[in-house]
């Protein structure tokens, strides 16, 4: 996207840009000034706050959330172990160099127990979102449990779980099973959610990790959309009628360092999603709406100098809220080097309330819209997702995309070039290719040994205790409704109820569909 | 020929980062290494694993999980106590997102090097030309080759691999030793010296599989061993073609991961560089499948791009030949002809589940082109495979098995 140094009335008129069709007002279709008509100028509705949390026990990952909680955040986030989203217990040889490392460790119900211990889920003002993709299915039928055991009611039950499959194949890699498989729980999930859990997100479709293995931003944009897509028409090759559940369908995007960028792809994020959903499939009201949680971008943040990523992350925040978002996660800035400290994740979440309760930006919804810049960058990334789009359809749609390995290789194409470019200093990253000074920065924040033993003790007392014959016989049953096709999400449930790990609960579709490697082409 | 240097990468733990492996790899490849990619989620017991059958002389794990520590004190434990292995002077190197404050405890286990991370550290500038440094002081050789014969003889994996180094390396030493131990039973092709065990019923199934790329070889030979390895005592040579600067990508230990085949006592698996002009057929590959059938194994598979070229044909190597082809090629079957299919024994037609209806009019067209009966009463059979879906395996191996049996009888090879 060629950027021009100034935009004007012209360039919004060569581009075909009229304020009737294309721009509109905040809560009106196409939504690209916001999804709602009063956006965060209400106290009580702005974003919710809400930093993504997870490491070690879950004794440990409890006792940072409550003091965030304290601190003023509005919302929980859920990071597990690689262990966990492998669906590895922790007493699988496998699993023992990552315990408790990249997050928390919850291999059954009873771990999701301690997690929120002292934690009243039965408050409606809480909502939980749990990043996991794999395993999403037995992790959300753990929190439903344990959730359910404190009061709350399911029916009323807000909060999020990421499952958002087709992107695994392409940038995270925490698929386990094929596409087609993972594809079926994943309908699965949200078919149940629409019967029991209906203010459930049963799924964040993502960009954050297309764009942090080196996408561009117009890809990011554009294969969000088509993998939303593609889900949408699987939910309704089930015989789900799109208005059931195309409200809970959530979004999940990256900000980088390009301020103005990061902006217009939001908006237009909002705005091709509404008209997709619209005349691609006939939906209608909050069916059109885009609700998106943001993270700011972990590529973006340097291991030099790395205070300076405060400034970083405080200036993404800011575009976040500016390009209307309804959940944030602000990183710390000693997140390049290990999980973060006590006083950088405050410092992160008091960034986000700097921009809430100082600057007064919420005050004023969509500031950008009718700029003749931020008009004509969003009008231009959206075409070229547009073309992305178009080049992934003629290939036969983004399973085909995923399956051939062509959008993986796009993203790997684009990594290399962004590397290539940082090289030469044709990006320029403060501290690293300019101004830079050889100290980097270091951390004193370790997970303990002994803490990853007391995991490994914890599941084997939890397996010593439980009812092993209900155990038995819940995996008998899940496998059996495998067998038939049917929606496996009660099975699982009666699995964990049974305190059934996520290893043993997952082997069985290991089993029946096979795992999945990944794609690598030299 | 100068010896290429050879890197074993591994993302090590439960790492799945691989957008800036993916990149490195092709680095590496561009500046003259031999790659033996792994892939990610590669645990220490596997890295330390495939590190002893492929011998190479850098071995490098990038980690981004956090999980560097343990994950290098796992693995330098297991290199340090295993037979053979326990003598080595490994190079192992690290990489990813690791602390400075860690470097002293790494090295302290014997890391050689860790290098850091972010994009102030420019693999091309500051990270392939250390390990093209540290490679110099790799030393593969051995001082009482008699001895690691013994040992390869004993069925030490790390002595067969370390012997398949050697003759890599085209040591006079390993070659003299086999020449010496196969005597009576090598025929001569022109200058250069082929031989094979002669086909008994305690002589390896040598089985050969060619066909061009993409059409699912790695799958397949994965299949294989899943069908195989609980009975059998089977080794893989995956040979992949050498590129454009002299480096190479082996790949296919990517594709055949899964753990229950990287540390089965009953697998050996080994990566080679096809240089030119062997065109996918090294020309250690006779000597290296006479070293793995000392070792006692039962079934060798031989995975290759080429056919070889006239003085050393991959046919003339294996027992059984499978050409694999799959219904991509469509209507190009006519441009095989005269090709290596020609010298098939059995004919594979992989990925059959992708285009059913496809695989079924290719199935015929092969049948009614190549399936003929041969001089020596053999009918090239043409079997219908899905390896992603394990489908058709059963049936090949029971085709292969045929054909040893035929080969027996016959007194062939």
């Amino acid at each position: 996207m060629k950027r021009q140094a100034i935009y004007t009335p012209g360039d919004m008129k060569a581009r075909g840009i009229t304020h009737a069709k294309d721009i509109g007002n905040p809560g009106e279709y196409p939504f690209l000034r916001g999804i709602r008509e009063t956006m965060h100028t209400e106290l009580e509705h702005i974003w919710t706050m809400r930093q993504f949390v997870g490491f070690g026990s879950p004794e440990a990952t409890n006792e940072r959330n409550r003091l965030l909680l304290g601190n003023g955040q509005t919302g929980l986030s859920v990071a597990f172990d690689m262990p966990t989203l492998l669906a590895y217990d922790p007493d699988n040889p496998r699993a023992e160099c990552d315990i408790g490392i990249g997050g928390v460790s919850i291999p059954t119900r009873a771990a999701m127990e301690k997690l929120f211990s002292g934690i009243d889920l039965s408050n409606e003002d809480i909502s939980t979102s749990m990043t996991v993709n794999g395993p999403a299915s037995v992790l959300l039928a753990m929190y439903f449990a344990v959730a359910e055991g404190k009061g709350a009611s399911l029916a009323r039950l807000r909060g999020t779980i990421q499952a958002d499959p087709l992107k695994e194949y392409i940038a995270q890699n925490e698929y386990i099973l094929p596409p087609r498989a993972l594809l079926k729980i994943f309908v699965d999930m949200v078919e149940y959610c629409t019967k029991v859990a209906p203010r459930w997100n049963p799924v964040s479709i993502s960009g954050y990790h297309i764009r942090e293995a080196g996408s561009t931003a117009a890809q990011e944009l554009a294969f969000t959309i088509a993998n939303g897509g593609t889900y949408v028409e699987e939910c309704i090759a089930r015989g789900m009628p799109v208005d059931s559940f195309a409200p809970r369908l959530s979004f999940f995007w990256d900000f980088d360092i390009d301020f103005l960028g990061e902006i217009a792809k939001i908006r237009a994020g909002r705005r091709m999603w509404a008209r997709m959903m619209k005349e691609q499939f006939g939906a209608k009201d909050t069916s059109l709406w885009m609700r998106a949680h943001v993270q700011t971008a972990g590529i973006t943040l340097t291991k030099e100098q790395p205070l300076i990523n405060i400034a970083r992350v405080a200036i993404q925040a800011l575009g976040a809220v500016l390009a209307g978002v309804q959940s944030l996660h602000t990183n710390s800035y000693d997140e390049q080097l290990s999980l973060p400290s006590e006083e950088a994740v405050k410092i992160a979440l008091r960034t986000q309330q700097i921009i809430a309760h100082e600057t007064r930006v919420r005050e004023v919804i969509d500031v950008f819209g009718g700029s003749y810049a931020l008009e004509c960058m969003t009008s231009d990334i959206e075409e070229e997702a547009y073309a992305h789009i178009a080049e992934i359809n003629r290939m036969g749609g983004m399973v085909a995309a995923v399956e051939s390995g062509w959008a993986k290789q796009q993203v790997g194409n684009s990594a290399r070039q962004r590397q290539e470019e940082i090289e030469r200093g044709e990006i320029l990253v403060v501290g690293q290719n300019m101004f830079h000074d050889e100290k980097a920065g270091d951390t004193n924040f370790r997970v303990e040994r002994s803490v990853q033993d007391a995991q490994v003790d914890f599941i084997r007392e939890v397996k010593r205790t439980r009812d092993n014959l209900a155990v038995g016989h819940a995996l008998k049953e899940l496998t059996g409704s495998v067998r038939a096709g049917e929606n496996c999400m009660p099975y699982i449930r009666e699995a964990v109820l049974a305190n059934a790990t996520v290893q043993e609960i997952f082997d069985v579709f290991r089993e029946a569909f096979g795992t999945h490697k990944p794609d690598v082409r030299f | 020929m100068e010896r290429v240097a050879r890197i074993l990468f591994a993302k090590g733990g439960l790492d799945g980062h691989d957008a800036g492996s993916d990149i490195f790899v092709q680095l590496l490849r561009d500046s003259g290494f031999e790659v033996i990619y792994t892939s990610i989620y590669q645990s220490p017991e596997e890295i330390a694993r495939q590190a002893i059958e492929e011998d190479p002389d850098i071995i490098g794990v990038s980690i981004h999980s956090g999980a560097h520590v343990r994950v290098f004190e796992r693995l330098m434990y297991i290199l340090g106590n295993t037979a053979g292995s326990a003598e080595e002077k490994w190079l192992v190197v690290g990489g990813g997102l690791i602390p400075e404050s860690d470097f002293p405890k790494l090295k302290a286990l014997g890391v050689r090097e860790i290098f850091g991370s972010g994009a102030s550290v420019s693999a091309e500038r500051d990270i392939i030309p250390r390990l093209k440094e540290i490679a110099q002081e790799s030393e593969k050789t051995t001082s009482d080759v008699p001895a690691l014969w013994e040992r390869v003889r004993a069925g030490e994996r790390f002595a067969m691999s370390r012997f398949i180094t050697m003759l890599e390396q085209s040591d006079a030493r390993a070659q003299a030793v086999i020449s010496l131990d196969a005597e009576g039973k090598t025929w001569a092709r022109g200058d250069k010296l082929s031989f094979r065990l002669p086909m008994d019923s305690s002589a390896p199934h040598v089985v050969g599989l060619s066909g061009s790329g993409g059409v699912g070889k790695s799958s397949l030979i994965e299949q294989l061993l899943q069908h195989l390895y609980r009975d059998h005592i089977v080794a893989a040579l995956c040979v992949d073609p050498v590129a454009a600067y002299g480096g190479a990508v082996l790949g296919d230990r990517c594709r055949i991961q899964d753990y229950n085949l990287t540390c089965s006592a009953n697998v050996f698996i080994r990566s080679l560089a096809a240089h030119e002009p062997y065109k996918g057929v090294t020309a250690s590959l006779p000597f290296i499948i006479h070293v793995l059938a000392r070792a006692h194994q039962q079934v060798i598979l031989v995975e290759s791009v080429g056919a070889g070229q006239e003085d050393v044909r991959f046919n003339d190597i294996v027992d059984t030949f499978v050409y694999v082809a799959s219904p991509a090629m469509g209507d190009h079957v006519q441009a095989l002809k005269g090709g290596a299919i020609q010298k098939a024994d059995v004919i594979v037609l992989n990925k059959s589940k992708s285009e059913p209806d496809k695989a079924d009019a290719m199935k015929s067209t092969l049948e009614a082109n190549f399936s003929h009966e041969r001089g020596d009463g053999w009918t090239v059979p043409v079997i219908k495979t899905d390896a992603v879906s394990r489908v058709g395996i059963g049936d090949l191996w029971g085709e292969i098995e045929n054909h040893k049996r035929h080969l027996m009888k016959d007194r062939r090879r």
